[in-house]
């Protein structure tokens, strides 16, 4: 009696979420792959049909190329957003209730404002003649304005305010589940500090940390308004690509195949993270 | 959860003052753009980089500003859905994940996780292909479907936190002391998942709100968000006036979100403040219920899609007030996103604003209708030498609405030479000060003009010359802009930068130091018309619209307020002097011909599209 009841409740859990993403996630993707092989239409649109020449256009030296340095980017900007937001995540993690409910209130406040008017609001911060500089003059730590504007210093302060919460958050949730009595066991047999952190708290907010940096390297690859509004005249990644061959160039199969390259990019991460971190990560706490 | 590692307190673990000042630190990095924007919300200028004194006038223009509150109206409409749903599938799919496993449970997690990391774009094109396909007209309900879809995946991982901590004995137990599952769910499992519930919910809500690119490509007509038309505002910079929005939905949410915690924590806080709480809440709450349910509903329209500050907005009011119909805009920022629009099935809209080349193509394309001239008996009033030109030749498909140029704004007080050729884009003396719009086909026709090459040139070979000689100019560049030109060249940023007609007019009015060339080797002329889509179901009303439009005295009013001329010589009588006579809004167009008019390019765009990929990417 009661499994039947079990199965049914589990119909009911599972099939209206996986008909929506079905319908309305998967089928779009199949969509964009038929396209990816399908005819360009001259002015946009695409005719039925089967060819690979839009993913043979894709080994053009000059995508290569500009693939490779988004890759190059996103990394760095990778690292560069770990290394910041690491130390947020393990001190809100150790904080009082209090200072962790402010703290994460405080990191998502930046996103009720338009992300267009931040990045613009980012302009005026660090432009030539903007408020970092003008501050940085008049208290005399630099004779003559930096200048950061439209350079990759530019792109990479926009990508990592971008994305810091969606590396803090995952970070902190791993660190906040650990066990405390590991680390006093661990200081209690005489272990430092740094050695407690390197093989308890280290490990522990690993899968955090990996989470992290997934959510900030594959947006990062394809994101094309943060180099497009803080970038110099050579800045453009693999998102701009797509975007113009969508709008500009009305080539919509190539911008599929770019995209479809993406998604299997994208593929590939998950599929690792489902495999080897999840598992860990998601041992009900009781077993563990 | 709670006090997880409070213990670890007594370790002193974690409370070094270096993480404390680093974590503020980054805090402030974080917040330093939105106190920025609400401290320029109360500055006194138009310019966003230097304070000139306290003013609350950007607050009264916010509040003014009609089509700024539909489109808050819209986005919260929006958000308020999506997050329903979302919410709830989101908690579905978290406990189906927490509470079972299953064969191809790992595929179903790998579809949850895929759209969390997905780039936006490709999430977007996805989806308009997908309503494209079955026929789903765009609108509110489509971009509330797509932003359901992005933020499920947020939601379960939020909750399914909360299930796998949460003890299924307690469950089991429930139900062994006769509960059914309902009750079992609704007393035991909900209570201890909630928390993630609202944390899942709020995350959907913000993402919701925030959201522009998916946004973007779902939208139809009447349903433009605040983020869309923030981004189309920001063509002519940003004014306090966003600012002052922004600050407001700051304010209204972060108390929204303080409130609730407040009743959360329940004990903890005073009666007085959680009784605040509340009501604060309610206030809210009926606030946004009004305003959402207040949208009358007329039965006769016009939907605009137009580029955001083409038209002015009383000639809109004056038209219902006369005609007793209504019309609404939705705002474009591209002739290639117009038209990607109209071949994806967008209908809905019953006038475009297409450049010539764009109406030559929709023609071709069979995209609009043809016009009846005895209902637009204005038409009289239009400049001949407008009528007719080669993209329609008979005029029965397009009403000329304005023009302009491309030519560079030079800062006077900077550059003192004389300045009258596009040279002096590739002078060394102004390396690093240098603009180029960011469109393809206007740089190019630079390059091109500067060859003595026609913009219309198809053959590969001076393409090449014209990638040359723009990779010779890029070390020169500060960049290829798009919508920052003005603010650029006010900040002292930019010396001289390739730029608009109109868009240099209104730099001119504010700083008379910017003056605009149309240079002697020749420049690109644009005309922008209005048409009617096939699809329109209003058309009647359209051209009863355009005719109103085209009347010399309402036709004179939009002058003065989008500062772009348009071929109305009757209008143009009834300008002021100074406007009338200016030479940027005016300069002497008897000959169209010393002007290069853009023209579609075809096929051969897709080499341009590989030259211009080059030209940034190397």
């Amino acid at each position: 009696m009661r499994s039947r009841l079990k199965i049914r409740e589990f119909h009911v859990l599972l099939f209206p979420p996986l008909f929506w993403l079905i319908v309305f996630f998967a089928v779009p993707l199949l969509i964009v792959l038929i396209y990816s092989v399908s005819y360009r239409g001259t002015y946009g649109g695409v005719i039925p049909g089967f060819t690979l020449e839009h993913y043979r256009h894709l080994f053009d030296p000059l995508y290569v190329r500009v693939f490779g340095r988004s890759v190059l980017i996103a990394t760095i900007n990778t690292v560069l957003t770990l290394t910041l937001s690491y130390p947020i995540a393990y001190y809100m993690a150790f904080a009082t209730t209090r200072v962790k409910s402010v703290m994460m209130f405080l990191i998502i406040l930046p996103f009720w404002t338009n992300f267009m008017i931040r990045m613009y609001s980012i302009v005026t911060l660090i432009g030539d003649n903007g408020w970092l500089n003008n501050l940085f003059v008049a208290t005399g730590l630099i004779s003559r304005p930096l200048h950061i504007m439209n350079t990759l210093i530019a792109v990479f302060i926009g990508f990592v305010y971008w994305n810091l919460p969606f590396m803090v958050l995952p970070i902190f949730a791993s660190l906040d589940r650990m066990d405390a009595t590991l680390l006093e066991a661990s200081m209690d047999l005489g272990a430092s500090r740094f050695r407690t952190f390197l093989n308890i708290t280290l490990p522990q907010s690993l899968p955090g940390v990996f989470a992290g940096i997934v959510f900030t390297f594959v947006p990062t690859m394809g994101n094309f308004v943060i180099p497009e509004i803080l970038g110099g005249p050579n800045n453009i990644m693999i998102g701009n690509i797509i975007t113009d061959a969508f709008t500009q160039a009305r080539n919509w199969p190539f911008g599929s195949a770019i995209s479809a390259t993406l998604i299997f990019v994208v593929m590939v991460f998950v599929v690792l993270y489902l495999r080897y971190i999840e598992p860990v990560q998601g041992t009900p706490a009781a077993v563990r | 959860m709670e006090g997880g590692l409070s213990r670890a307190n007594d370790l002193r673990i974690g409370k070094g003052w270096w993480l404390r000042v680093l974590s503020s630190l980054v805090v402030l990095f974080l917040l330093s753009p939105l106190l920025l924007l609400m401290f320029f919300s109360f500055n006194a200028s138009r310019n966003i980089t230097s304070w000139s004194g306290f003013t609350l006038d950007w607050y009264a223009v916010a509040f003014s500003d009609r089509a700024l509150w539909i489109a808050v109206r819209n986005s919260l409409i929006i958000a308020v859905a999506s997050t329903a749903a979302s919410t709830v599938l989101g908690t579905l799919a978290a406990l189906a994940l927490g509470k079972y496993s299953f064969r191809g449970r790992a595929l179903f997690q790998s579809l949850l996780h895929v759209p969390i990391i997905i780039p936006e774009i490709i999430f977007g094109i996805s989806l308009l292909a997908l309503f494209v396909f079955i026929r789903m007209p765009l609108g509110i309900v489509s971009i509330i479907c797509a932003h359901i879809t992005f933020s499920i995946s947020f939601v379960t991982l939020i909750v399914l936190a909360k299930v796998r901590n949460f003890d299924r004995n307690l469950e089991n137990a429930c139900l062994d002391l006769g509960a059914t599952r309902l009750q079992a769910f609704f007393h035991v499992v909900l209570p201890a998942i909630s928390p993630g519930i609202i944390a899942g919910a709020l995350f959907a809500f913000t993402l919701s709100l925030d959201d522009f690119v998916v946004t973007f490509f779902t939208a139809g007509p009447g349903s433009s968000t605040l983020p869309l038309k923030i981004y189309s505002l920001i063509k002519f910079g940003i004014t306090p006036a966003v600012n002052a929005v922004s600050t407001i939905l700051i304010v209204l949410t972060a108390s929204t979100i303080i409130a609730a915690t407040l009743i959360q924590t329940g004990a903890q806080t005073s009666r007085a403040i959680r009784l605040f709480s509340y009501v604060l809440l309610g206030v809210i709450g009926i606030a946004l219920c009004a305003f959402t349910l207040f949208s009358p509903r007329e039965e006769r329209v016009v939907r605009l899609y137009i580029f955001a500050e083409y038209i002015d907005q009383s000639i809109l009011t004056d038209f219902q007030k006369t005609y007793g119909v209504k019309v609404t805009q939705d705002y474009t920022n591209s002739n290639e996103e117009l038209l990607s629009k109209l071949q994806m099935g967008a209908t809905g809209y019953d006038i475009i604003v297409p450049t010539g080349f764009m109406v030559q193509i929709m023609i071709r394309e069979g995209l609009i209708a043809p016009l009846n001239p005895r209902n637009i008996p204005n038409l009289e009033h239009i400049d001949p030498t407008f009528r007719k030109l080669w993209y329609d030749p008979d005029g029965r498909y397009s009403v000329p609405y304005a023009y302009g140029f491309t030519g560079f704004v030079y800062n006077s007080s900077v550059v003192t030479d004389p300045v009258d050729s596009w040279n002096v884009m590739w002078d060394e003396r102004y390396a690093g000060k240098l603009l180029m719009v960011d469109d393809m086909r206007e740089v190019f026709a630079v390059s091109y003009i500067r060859l003595g090459y026609p913009p219309t040139d198809t053959d590969p070979s001076h393409l090449r010359q014209a990638l040359e000689l723009l990779m010779r100019q890029k070390p020169l560049l500060r960049k290829y802009e798009a919508n920052l030109i003005n603010d650029l060249l006010i900040n002292g940023d930019a010396l001289i930068a390739q730029d608009w007609s109109g868009n240099a007019f209104r730099l001119n009015q504010e700083h008379p130091e910017f003056k605009f060339v149309l240079p002697k080797e020749g420049c690109m002329m644009f005309i922008d018309n209005m048409c009617i889509p096939k699809k329109s179901t209003h058309k009647e009303e359209a051209e009863l619209f355009l005719n109103f439009l085209l009347r010399p005295d309402v036709s004179a009013r939009n002058m003065r307020k989008i500062l772009y001329a348009m071929p109305n010589p009757d209008a143009r009588r009834l300008l002021d002097e100074n406007l009338r006579r200016d030479t940027i809004l005016f300069p002497p167009v008897d000959d169209l011909s010393r002007y290069r008019i853009t023209h579609d390019i075809g096929e051969f765009t897709i080499e341009m599209e590989r030259a211009w990929t080059e030209l940034r990417g190397t």
